[in-house]
């Protein structure tokens, strides 16, 4: 099956929820099994989390959220037109965080590696950030 | 309110039936803490058994209340742990600072006569 889905919403951790749940929605016709359907819950939920965090330091702003679906593999592109990272490699260190002091874990990068199949990080400072990630549901 | 805390002398009980994402745990974390600073809390007894969901924000919220709880020589026990929250755990290896328990009960009784011998 293809498909596809775009969609735009403010960056407020409200949110948060509902844009995994969303995703969660879009690949139910594919049958996942639970721990396919949890991993992909938490990698969304990790990317639109950083957006609301760190692209827009909690400011509010919008969020991009577009998945395809090609046969069972799927695409999820989440874009913010926030801060950006400057140094990539550091912020995807396990366990790093920008705000420690805000008591995160560091752990969000990490989660979105582990949990799909791929992971693609591009930012610009002061432009945002994107983040597109791909996983097969087998 | 999708938690419910039980308190015991220096225990506290946290059941969490909520997703544990960044929006919860940030609103959560204020009346944890509220409630370990007002009533003298040293262990926290996190109870996953009704918990559909959680992201990194709900690793980070363990560790700020292990650093928290630290300072009264305290330590947390987290129970009902499931198949992926133990993949979530150790992926983040919170396993190093949190105490691992069967149900409420044992680790109840594990502080108790823990707190005897000292």
């Amino acid at each position: 099956m293809n498909n596809h889905f775009y969609m735009e919403f403010d960056a407020i951790s409200e949110n948060e929820a509902f844009a995994r749940l969303c995703v969660a929605a879009f690949v139910m016709p594919l049958d996942p099994t639970l721990e396919e359907l949890g991993d992909i819950k938490t990698a969304v939920s990790e990317a639109v989390t950083n957006c609301i965090i760190h692209g827009y330091d909690k400011k509010g702003g919008t969020v991009k959220l577009t998945c395809d679906l090609d046969e069972r593999m799927l695409t999820v592109m989440v874009e913010d037109e926030g801060l950006g990272i400057e140094d990539i490699n550091k912020a995807m260190e396990p366990a790093y965080t920008s705000k420690p002091q805000e008591e995160r874990s560091g752990m969000g990068f990490t989660f979105m590696e582990i949990f799909m199949d791929e992971l693609v990080v591009n930012s610009l400072p002061g432009h945002g950030t994107t983040v597109v990630m791909r996983k097969t549901i087998e | 309110m999708q938690e419910e805390i039980t308190l015991y002398d220096e225990i506290m009980i946290l059941k969490i039936t909520a997703d544990m994402d960044h929006h919860y745990a940030d609103e959560l974390k204020d009346r944890v803490d509220l409630t370990i600073k007002s009533r003298r809390i040293r262990y926290l007894i996190m109870d996953f058994e009704g918990l559909r969901f959680m992201d990194s924000a709900g690793i980070g919220f363990i560790i700020g209340r292990y650093k928290l709880l630290s300072k009264y020589d305290g330590e947390i026990y987290a129970v009902n742990i499931g198949n992926s929250l133990d993949r979530i755990f150790k992926i983040s290896g919170i396993y190093r600072i949190i105490r691992q328990g069967i149900s409420v009960k044992a680790a109840m009784k594990d502080i108790k006569e823990g707190v005897q011998l000292t």
